[in-house]
């Protein structure tokens, strides 16, 4: 505990960095959008791609296609959820994955 | 002259008939019958007008059964395209079980000192996630398996609660998988993994913990097309185990998987890396991790790593990845003549570089070869002589370069057969030729 005070820069940083990333976060809660594709005013200005491209980017780059038949909508988002924080996936394109995955079933 | 009498006879004649015949319909028959025939007419064309409007009728009734069965197609398409609203998606908490199972050969036996070949139950590691609502998801991954006494082993590789604070943010608290490079936490399950073996430094001879307990901040966001990615943390950070070194002094040096802090100081720890795709199935990632921290009881001693990780992907076929690691350890010696301690500094240091290609770019009308992927891989690990405790299995010396060559075959996209044989040159204890079969089905 006599160290713990060295981590407060850390905290601070993390403290700071959390709130200025919230003035950028369209939501506090990763809600569905209602279009499964980025708007082209993506909250971080980056190329627009759809549920399907960001499903074939970000899931194929580390392992084999799972197909949507294979869970229900409920079992992907609870999935999604883990894999936005294991990937490290941005809660947006995370939506948009899901979204892909429930209406392709 | 005489030839025209018959002709006038014929023609006077029917004159006559004529002039008879018209004598016999009287003037009021004739215009009864000729309102009778107009009385028809009127009638036949009444009927004509009835079968017109029938005739519209008919259309506009084909074309409103047409309408309907328009309205009823597109009704049914977007039912069919609508997600089902079930009971269970609306549940706000929800459990999943995912994971994997395998069961490899290996000549090796699965032991250091079983040179036999065995079949081995790699591991039955369920997965289990729990979300609590959109935000809150506690997660645990455990792995059971069978070590050479038969005995069963049960790891927990980690425990944790992940809160998502936004889309760029999130807390992870527990025991969690360190984000030194990339195989721990992304490529470590044996359904993702493209061998039935992890890499030297992550696998025979780990250099780098496989998870802590403490608390992480992560998470990604985009800069432009690329996507950044980080992770901070803080962790209790690695033990310390004595011994006795190679030398035949007592020494005291960094042990893995402890599961509190020895010494009430945090290790702290990041990675930080760049994705970029810059078209589907083309991308490039790059990222920098590294952790430091004191290890033993009385804070004298450092342990510190970094890791430089890289993976391409080149179309549907081609995988490169790649990670060179570096330890620095702080190791205590004791001079058997006079007790008096002294220090130094082990720098262990690995690398390994893999390429994949599904053979399904070869475009041969062949289903097995197309169900197929090919692997190489190669790497080596370094340890130096000084300050290993001899009963410390985990922490071999030497040196030894690894070759891998290997094959998938893809049964279906979780159902995998695998086979790979190591050649192993060099002179780490252990670490020998092996050739190893797997099974492992994700799920």
């Amino acid at each position: 505990m006599k160290y713990f005070y060295k981590l407060i820069p850390i905290g601070v940083i993390g403290a700071g960095f959390a709130l200025a990333t919230t003035t950028f976060a369209d939501t506090g809660t990763p809600a569905p959008k209602s279009a499964a594709t980025h708007s082209a005013a993506s909250t971080s200005g980056h190329r627009a791609r759809d549920g399907a491209t960001l499903y074939q980017t970000d899931c194929a780059r580390c392992h084999t296609e799972r197909y949507p038949t294979e869970r229900t909508s409920a079992q992907w988002k609870t999935i999604l959820l883990h894999m936005r924080t294991r990937a490290q996936i941005p809660g947006e394109d995370a939506r948009a994955i899901l979204k892909y995955l429930q209406d392709s079933k | 002259m005489k030839k025209f009498i018959p002709i006038a006879g014929f023609m006077a004649a029917a004159l006559l008939l004529s002039t008879r015949a018209e004598a016999q319909v009287s003037a009021e028959d004739f215009k009864t019958m000729q309102q009778q025939l107009q009385d028809v007419q009127k009638a036949l064309q009444q009927s004509n007008t009835e079968i017109q409007q029938l005739k519209q009728k008919l259309g506009a009734t084909n074309k409103e059964v047409s309408d309907a069965n328009a309205k009823f197609e597109s009704a049914a398409r977007e039912i069919r395209s609508t997600p089902q609203v079930s009971e269970e998606s609306q549940a706000k908490q929800h459990l999943v079980i995912a994971g994997y199972t395998d069961v490899d050969y290996s000549t090796k036996g699965g032991g250091v000192n079983n040179m036999n070949g065995s079949f081995i139950l790699g591991h039955f590691a369920p997965i289990f996630l729990y979300r609590l609502n959109d935000q809150l998801l506690c997660e645990a991954s455990t792995e059971l398996s069978l070590n050479q006494h038969g005995d069963t082993n049960f790891n927990l590789e980690y425990a944790q609660i992940d809160y998502a604070y936004n889309d760029f943010i999130t807390f992870i608290g527990g025991r969690f998988l360190l984000p030194l490079g990339f195989v721990r936490e992304k490529t470590d399950p044996a359904w993702i993994n493209k061998l039935p073996i992890n890499p030297l430094s992550e696998g025979q001879v780990p250099l780098i913990p496989e998870n802590d307990v403490g608390f992480q901040m992560r998470g990604a966001f985009h800069i432009g097309d690329p996507t950044l990615s980080y992770a901070l943390y803080v962790v209790n950070g690695p033990g310390s185990a004595t011994g006795t070194d190679l030398n035949g002094n007592k020494s005291e040096t960094v042990e893995f998987g402890h599961g509190i802090d020895n010494n009430g100081r945090p290790s702290g720890g990041g990675r930080l890396a760049v994705f970029y795709p810059w078209e589907p199935t083309y991308d490039v990632e790059v990222g920098v991790s590294g952790q430091t921290g004191t290890y033993n009881n009385d804070d004298s001693l450092q342990w510190s790593a970094g890791v430089v990780d890289a993976a391409i992907h080149l179309g549907s076929y081609w995988e490169l990845r790649g990670e060179y690691l570096r330890t620095w350890t702080d190791v205590a010696h004791q001079d058997p003549t006079n007790l008096d301690w002294s220090m130094t500094t082990e720098r262990r240091q690995g690398w390994w570089t893999q390429a994949s290609y599904k053979l399904a770019g070869l475009n041969l009308d062949f289903p097995l070869i197309n169900n197929m992927e090919a692997v190489f891989r190669v790497g080596a690990v370094s340890q130096p002589h000084d300050g290993v405790p001899q009963y410390q299995p985990s922490l071999n010396y030497g040196h030894v370069t690894q070759y891998v060559p290997g094959l998938i075959y893809y049964i279906n996209n979780t159902f995998q057969l695998k086979a790979c044989y190591e050649f192993d040159n060099g002179n780490m204890p252990g670490v020998v030729n092996t050739l190893t079969l797997q099974a492992v089905y994700g799920f």
